[in-house]
């Protein structure tokens, strides 16, 4: 009987369950599988994938076929943001959103467009203030970002013409627990919503909370929880806090991140609910060089900049 | 890192006690790693480093996945435990026996006998992991044996 079980018995039956229980793999992926997918946010079965990309490819067949039948004519979806004439905004200082650091360098704006150059927006000018995070409304009238000199945060709202130019600029002041300037613009482009933490100090999980501001600078009052997480692009990569760079596209299909094998993943699984992955794109360095800052997607969603240095960067068709 | 991966998702396994929540707290322990990368200081302890994010990321998973609500509003989201066959009967009566006594045990609980009787720490070193005393680790271990010992009676050697 059990009776007999002294605790050197005992441990002895229960190192042994446990190793055949952590040994045996329960149709789990393999190692070499998640190795390959280190970032994303969960691993499925590799049969239930095969099928559901036998399912994709089958439906594509079938779509491929219905535009040929109904004629090559028919209208492109119309892309979002494209009231911007393909303007794309980023930032010559990267920063850290997940640590809340940059390098104190200083950093600029510019807004680039594929085949006419870029326009400086926002200079540091002498000083070290860094301008960060640019990040278009959803109409695109207005590219927020944020700036941070000393222990100074503020966001900076540019309503933006159709050729670059700068119709009108003001500032809002940030509360003090916002630990990053990074604005997240709600889905109707009525508030921007920023990640607290604790005396500035990141939040370390999904359950941080958040401040949001309305475009006059007031703080939404109301508890923060009923704030639409899911419309705030970095929750809705279903990690906690923002990974460095990682983005949503315009179209919300699509999220890019940096991992740290030198590459850049973009994943269509940016659900807030953990699901599994159907595939990630990866985007390999520039030659030795790893993307050492993640610009934002293109207006129509189909391309996504990468900054290798300063003043240089890359268009990398996705 | 694949080098640690089999042995993390048998390390979260054993305490979430379901396949898919060890998956995703061996990501999410693997995310928190790589954010978390500039704090290691000696590369030659970064199993130990890798094996307590994860197991604290286990025990967060398990205890979310878990609660009496999560069970109330979706009481067959928790797939049970599927165990491996066993060619000898007596020996399947005791594991089957450790097995449900594992299940009832708390997920802290779980994790301090799975990082010192599988994974080999000491009680200090687990202590360390998991973040609470020492004394703590061996409370949890005592009522641990105490509740496994117990699912054992009656079965017969």
């Amino acid at each position: 009987m059990s009776q007999g079980f002294s605790d050197e018995r005992l441990d002895r039956e229960i190192k042994r369950l446990m190793a055949i229980d952590a040994a045996h793999r329960y149709g789990a992926p393999s190692a070499i599988e998640v190795a390959q997918r280190i970032g994303t946010r969960r691993t499925g079965q590799i049969n239930n994938r095969l099928l559901l990309v036998a399912a994709l490819m089958a439906m594509a067949v079938l779509v491929a076929l219905a535009a040929l039948l109904l004629g090559s004519g028919s209208p492109q979806p119309r892309p979002l943001r494209d009231v911007h004439n393909g303007w794309i905004a980023f930032s010559t200082q990267p920063y850290d959103e997940a640590a809340g650091t940059d390098t104190d360098q200083g950093g600029d704006i510019y807004l680039v467009r594929e085949g006419v150059g870029q326009v400086l927006v926002a200079s540091r000018g002498d000083t070290k203030a860094s301008n960060i995070c640019p990040s278009w409304s959803p109409d695109g009238s207005t590219l927020a970002y944020g700036t941070r000199d000393g222990t100074e945060r503020t966001v900076v709202l540019l309503a933006v013409g159709d050729d670059g130019s700068i119709i009108n600029r003001r500032s809002l002041d940030l509360p003090l627990a916002a630990f990053s300037p990074c604005p997240r613009w709600s889905k109707d482009g009525s508030y921007l919503a920023f990640p607290l933490g604790p005396g500035g100090i990141p939040p370390q999980d999904s359950t941080s909370p958040l401040t949001a501001l309305n475009l006059a600078g007031q703080t939404i009052a109301g508890s923060l929880t009923d704030l639409d997480r899911s419309t705030i692009p970095c929750n809705r990569l279903g990690v906690g806090i923002c990974a460095l760079g990682d983005l949503v596209s315009p179209a919300s299909g699509y999220g890019a991140y940096g991992n740290d094998q030198c590459q850049t993943v973009i994943t269509n699984d940016i659900r807030p609910a953990p699901s599994f992955t159907l595939g990630a794109f990866r985007v390999p360095g520039l030659g030795a060089a790893c993307p050492y800052s993640l610009g934002p997607w293109s207006p129509d969603g189909r391309q996504l900049l990468l900054s290798y240095d300063i003043g240089d960067f890359a268009l990398t068709l996705v | 890192m694949a080098a640690h991966y089999d042995r993390l998702l048998g390390l979260a396994r054993l305490i979430c006690r379901d396949t898919s929540d060890a998956a995703d707290a061996v990501q999410n322990g693997l995310e928190q790693a790589w954010r978390s990368r500039a704090s290691l200081r000696e590369p030659e302890r970064t199993r130990q480093w890798l094996d307590r994010i994860v197991a604290r990321e286990a025990v967060r998973v398990s205890k979310r996945r878990r609660s009496w609500w999560s069970r109330l509003i979706n009481p067959d989201a928790y797939v049970g435990w599927i165990e491996p066959a066993d060619e000898h009967a007596t020996v399947v009566d005791i594991s089957s026996a450790l097995r449900a006594g594992f299940e009832r045990l708390s997920a802290e609980q779980r994790a301090v006998v799975v990082l010192h009787l599988h994974a080999g720490y000491s009680v200090v070193e687990t202590a360390a992991m998991v973040g609470v005393p020492e004394e703590t680790v061996r409370s949890r271990l005592r009522l641990a044996r105490q509740r496994l010992r117990k699912e054992l009676e009656g079965v017969e050697r």
